[in-house]
């Protein structure tokens, strides 16, 4: 079956192409060259006039794992103002801030994305999070394993093992758990509170392991590097949500001596302490640190006004904050000596100080970082706001008057504690194509995927080109998976299985030795059936596994 | 190519296949040739065709038990043609469901007659077609059991329910009530120094104490040190006593009065002025002796079992004990943590919840999900007359046998059932852990474990049945 797509716009970063009109053909899933005159064209779509992406990629989204399913059970209230009838090709399910599995595969194609990603895979909670992740249709997905709070990693560090064990350890994690990438969530903060530590700064000592984060950001890092994985060390740093962890943040950034990290919803790690209410914007500082550190990449966190939940594995930070959480109500769990998870709702309101100046904390960060290849557009679903916010998002990035016009609704206080109002800049859809796919492919190491250069999957949006970005954005005409319509006028037209993407690095087997060892010991299940094989992904044909090479330019001076 | 992917097969981790390799760094595993040259090579093939034959004994270790759940999984049992023999431990409840005896007849029944499988499908697809609102419940099977049965009910606009809902229910009322603070196994084996029996002593889960409490080893306490207590009536506390001999502490109250005791030890701990000298039928000194070791513990865990909570209201018990654990929490560590999650009910909550948003008791005959956790219990539903036909899964056990009820009746369920009524249908199907491979959610939602075909006695499973049943409509 050849496709063709006529006469679109393409915007392909990854291949240098800014709004050039071209031809795309698509034969048995992927993207192929211009056939020759002989060769019968099956299909052909007249996209004159329409823009052409990549499917959008998400690389950090919470759609699969334990927490977000006590979020689902906690709420009922939150998905009967969205519930989602079947049809002819999908199934039932419910939307919003903590949403069905199959609503959120939906959802995202409908919105033109073909690709997210769990950043918060616990290795105790590995296989319903990948049992989950086969429950979303069409979207491709993946899942960065936790480590750096686990008790084997902690131990491992308390004993001064060679840097080399520490990899193999992490090699062993990242290929057993099938996952691309690892995270870090409040480095070694989440076993501290387990040992009753309300707060662990970055050069604080946890009280038991006698270890810092700094530590733990370095070797895991370094480990991370040493085995070619391709996307960083993510990072959920210190003092979530602490005012003045701008100074943590930046600090964490300046310690690393020029390993790579990925600090992930950095919104909500640039609090400054300015102002009456102490509480201000620490943006600029971090723009500017982010801006001098290539080595260095992010992703906002955006919050937006409205009822969310928030879901995460720093059950030391979620605790502090269940005070300001909405309605009432909220968990925290302690896992199985690997990590936790905090489950708090929460309530955004733009005639609040604080959840005002974040909004313009996390618009300022997008806007004053230079280089959108190391900016990533997330919501840190549903943290900040569900992902479905992300066209609202697109508008406040391309349309500075739209921005504006928004700015004079919010918190009179926080709105004058704000720049926003004096930064010019808009996005351009070159830009907005590699803040949401060309970006995170690359840097999680996705070679064939958020491109349109021959030879890469056809995973492609078309959208209609209108002024209203967020109307744009919201229901491409278009969105194709694997080389098949899935959606169309944001409706789903076809159900497919997306695959998992991993990496395998190379580490030495040997260290399973000690890890059995201390499953024996220790835990109450075996490390054999602990682990996720590949074949259970599979689970007869319903799902696939892509690996993807270990290999990265090397960032190290 | 990936050259670890190629590490990977050749310690047999993964299938082998073909690459296709359009690009030079990546590696594509097409996943149907992968699948077809994994079943080719993969170790239960080998595994199964030594299972055919009758007088080979076959031994299995690191074995997850599907029976109650903990799930322990390093069960060692051998298998000689179709018996089973659990080699490893005296749990009452893992002898009694691997070694059950397989009934000479296993074929499936339509009013009683045996019929081919497929004359089976057909029936049971028929029934539900013509069935205005049909009702899915027991649900006793494993996760792609659960998937299977959720899409069909989708597609049809069925109910559906869990044998065990009322219990969960305790639970998830709690849950979205207020929340809580809890942990898992491996965290109370290894860090636990105070544990807490709310009404239950665990011994429907008859390893509990051996496996999590008197563990030979624990990283942060030592475990024969721990202190137990019971709270509660006639509860079997000797699994309480400690490896030296610690007896452990017991305070006798009525189960109805659990939700009085912890809000008194709440306000014990609190430091409120009590006057009364007996609080829900415990003497308040017993309770201050309790409270102080409370606050002393460094990780005190609080264990209740929301199937024994049975009586109106119970779920208050949870939300106390909740609120005892989020006021300690302000200035010290606990937890709580529901047992229970038999009959593959926590895996039925969790993958309802992910599939629909909702954990059970869901009527999808709107066409979306419609949860009411009162209304669509089982038993409402059979007594209100909402549903025209049953369907009825159970596959751990022969004795959980459908409701009686004068509504046509299909039954999933283990081979060994004996019913009062011969349903319309009934279809044997095989046991996750024994028949087939599959994955069961533990109790605490968080641990799953994968479970290995140890025979093959030619029993379908429930997902297989759903997926051809759904197929037929
Ligand atoms: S305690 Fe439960 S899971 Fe463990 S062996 Fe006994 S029945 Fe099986
Ligand atoms: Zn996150």
């Amino acid at each position: 079956m050849l496709i063709k797509l006529a006469g679109g716009k393409v915007y392909d970063p990854l291949n240098g192409i800014d709004g050039q009109v071209k031809d795309i053909y698509i034969r048995d899933g992927r993207i192929v060259d211009k056939p020759s005159k002989d060769e019968t064209i099956h299909e052909t779509y007249d996209v004159k006039g329409r823009v052409i992406m990549a499917g959008g990629i998400d690389p950090h989204t919470h759609i699969g794992g334990g927490k977000l399913n006590i979020a689902r059970m906690m709420l009922p209230e939150d998905h009967e103002q969205d519930l989602v009838k079947h049809t002819s090709v999908t199934r039932a399910g419910c939307g919003h801030a903590a949403p069905s599995t199959l609503t959120t595969g939906y959802r995202y194609v409908e919105m033109g994305y073909t690709a997210g990603f769990e950043p918060a895979m616990l290795q105790a909670n590995a296989r319903q999070a990948h049992m989950e992740m086969a429950d979303i249709p069409i979207l491709d997905k993946g899942g960065y394993v936790m480590l750096g709070n686990d008790d084997m990693f902690m131990r491992l560090m308390a004993q001064g093992v060679e840097q080399e064990v520490m990899n193999n350890y992490v090699g062993w994690t990242i290929s057993n758990f099938n996952a691309i990438a690892v995270k870090v969530v409040n480095p070694g903060g989440i076993n501290a509170f387990k040992f009753n530590q309300r707060k662990l700064d970055l050069d604080e000592k946890h009280v038991y392991y006698q270890i810092t984060p700094r530590e733990v950001l370095k070797t895991l890092s370094r480990a991370l590097v040493d085995l070619k994985v391709p996307h960083p060390l993510h990072v959920h740093g210190c003092n979530l949500g602490v005012p003045g962890n701008v100074e943590t943040t930046l600090e964490t950034i300046r310690g690393m001596e020029g390993l790579p990290l990925h600090l992930t919803h950095i919104q909500f790690h640039s609090f400054a302490t300015e102002g009456d209410k102490n509480f201000s914007s620490g943006a600029a500082r971090i723009a500017d640190m982010v801006n001098q550190h290539k080595n260095i990449s992010i992703d906002v966190g955006q919050i937006m006004f409205n009822q969310t939940v928030t879901a995460s594995g720093d059950t030391m930070r979620q605790y502090a904050g269940h005070t300001h959480g909405s309605p009432k109500k909220w968990v925290v769990m302690d896992i199985e000596c690997d990590n936790g998870c905090g489950v708090v709702p929460f309530k955004y309101t733009d005639k609040s100080y604080v959840n005002a100046l974040q909004w313009a904390i996390g618009l300022e960060t997008f806007l004053m970082v230079d280089d959108p290849w190391r900016v990533f557009l997330t919501t840190d679903h549903p943290n900040g706001a569900p992902f479905t916010s992300y066209p609202h998002l697109i508008r406040l990035l391309m349309d500075k008057s739209f921005r504006n016009d928004m700015l004079h609704t919010i918190n009179k206080e926080a709105a004058d504690m704000t720049v926003l109002g004096s930064i010019d800049r808009e996005y351009s859809l070159y830009e907005i194509a590699i803040m949401t796919r060309a970006a995170p492919a690359k840097s999680l190491g996705l070679t064939d995927r958020g491109q349109l250069g021959v030879g890469a999957a056809a995973d492609i949006t078309v959208y209609k080109e209108m002024d209203n970005k967020e109307k744009m954005f919201e229901k491409p005409e278009y969105v194709f998976k694997d080389g098949e319509l899935v959606a169309k006028n944001g409706k789903i037209v076809k159900v497919v299985n997306g695959t998992t993407h991993v990496v395998r690095p190379d580490y030495d087997k040997g260290i399973e030795k000690t890890l059995d060892d201390y499953y024996k010991k220790y835990h109450t299940v075996a490390l054999d059936n602990l682990v996720v094989t590949e074949d259970e992904i599979i689970d007869e044909g319903r799902g696939s596994v892509t690996c993807h090479a270990c290999s990265r330019e090397d960032t190290l001076a | 190519m990936c050259k670890n992917c190629v590490n990977f097969i050749s310690q047999g981790k993964v299938g082998d296949t073909g690459f296709r390799n359009n690009s030079e760094t990546l590696c594509f595993r097409p996943n149907f040739l992968l699948y077809a040259l994994f079943i080719l090579t993969s170790l239960d093939y080998m595994t199964r065709s030594i299972m055919n034959s009758s007088s080979t004994k076959t031994s299995f270790t690191k074995v997850a038990c599907p029976f109650c759940g903990i799930h322990c999984d390093d069960l060692e049992i051998t298998a000689t043609g179709n018996a089973l023999q659990v080699k490893n431990t005296t749990c009452f409840r893992a002898v009694e469901g691997f070694e059950r005896h397989l009934p000479a007849e296993i074929s499936p029944r339509i009013n009683g007659e045996p019929v081919a499988l497929d004359k089976a499908i057909t029936k049971a697809a028929n029934i539900i077609k013509k069935s205005g609102t049909p009702l899915f419940a027991g649900l006793g099977t494993d996760v792609s059991g659960h998937r299977n049965i959720l899409q069909t009910a989708d597609k049809v606009g069925g109910i559906v329910d869990h044998v065990l809902s009322e219990g969960i229910m305790r639970n998830i009322l709690a849950l979205s009530d207020r929340g809580w603070i809890t942990t898992t196994l491996t965290e109370i084996r290894n860090r636990a120094d105070l544990v807490v029996f709310v009404g239950t002593d665990a011994t429907e889960h008859p390893r509990f104490h051996e496996r999590i409490l008197w563990a030979k080893e624990a990283m942060f306490v030592a475990p024969a040190d721990r202190e137990i207590v019971y709270l509660g009536k006639k509860l079997d506390t000797k699994p309480g006593i400690s490896p030296k001999g610690k007896k452990p502490m017991s305070i006798p109250c009525d189960i109805s009065e659990l939700s009085t005791i912890m809000n008194t030890l709440t306000a014990l701990i609190e430091d409120k002025p009590l006057q009364a000298k007996k609080a829900g039928g415990a003497k308040v000194t017993d309770l201050k002796k309790l409270a102080d070791k409370i606050i002393t513990a460094e990780y005190a865990v609080f264990i209740w079992s929301p199937p024994k909570l049975n009586f109106p209201n119970a779920e208050l018990v949870v939300g106390a004990v909740s609120d005892l654990v989020r006021k300690l929490t302000e200035t010290k560590r606990a937890a709580g943590f529901a047992l229970g999650g038999d009959d593959g009910a926590a895996s039925a909550a969790a993958v309802c919840a992910w599939q629909t948003g909702y954990p059970l008791r869901t009527n999808f005959s709107q066409g979306y999900p419609d949860y009411n956790p009162s209304r669509y219990s089982t038993n409402e539903i059979l007594t209100s007359g909402q549903a025209d036909a049953l369907v009825w899964v159970s596959t751990f056990t022969s004795n959980r046998l459908p409701p009686e009820s004068n509504i046509p009746t299909i039954v999933i369920g283990e081979p060994g059932m004996k019913f009062k009524t011969m349903p319309d249908v009934f279809i044997p199907a095989g046991t996750p852990g024994i028949d087939h491979v599959g994955k069961i959610v533990r109790v605490d939602s968080v641990v799953s474990l994968p479970m290995k075909q140890l025979r093959n006695a030619g029993l379908p499973s429930v997902a297989s049945i759903f997926d051809r049943i759904y197929q037929a409509l």
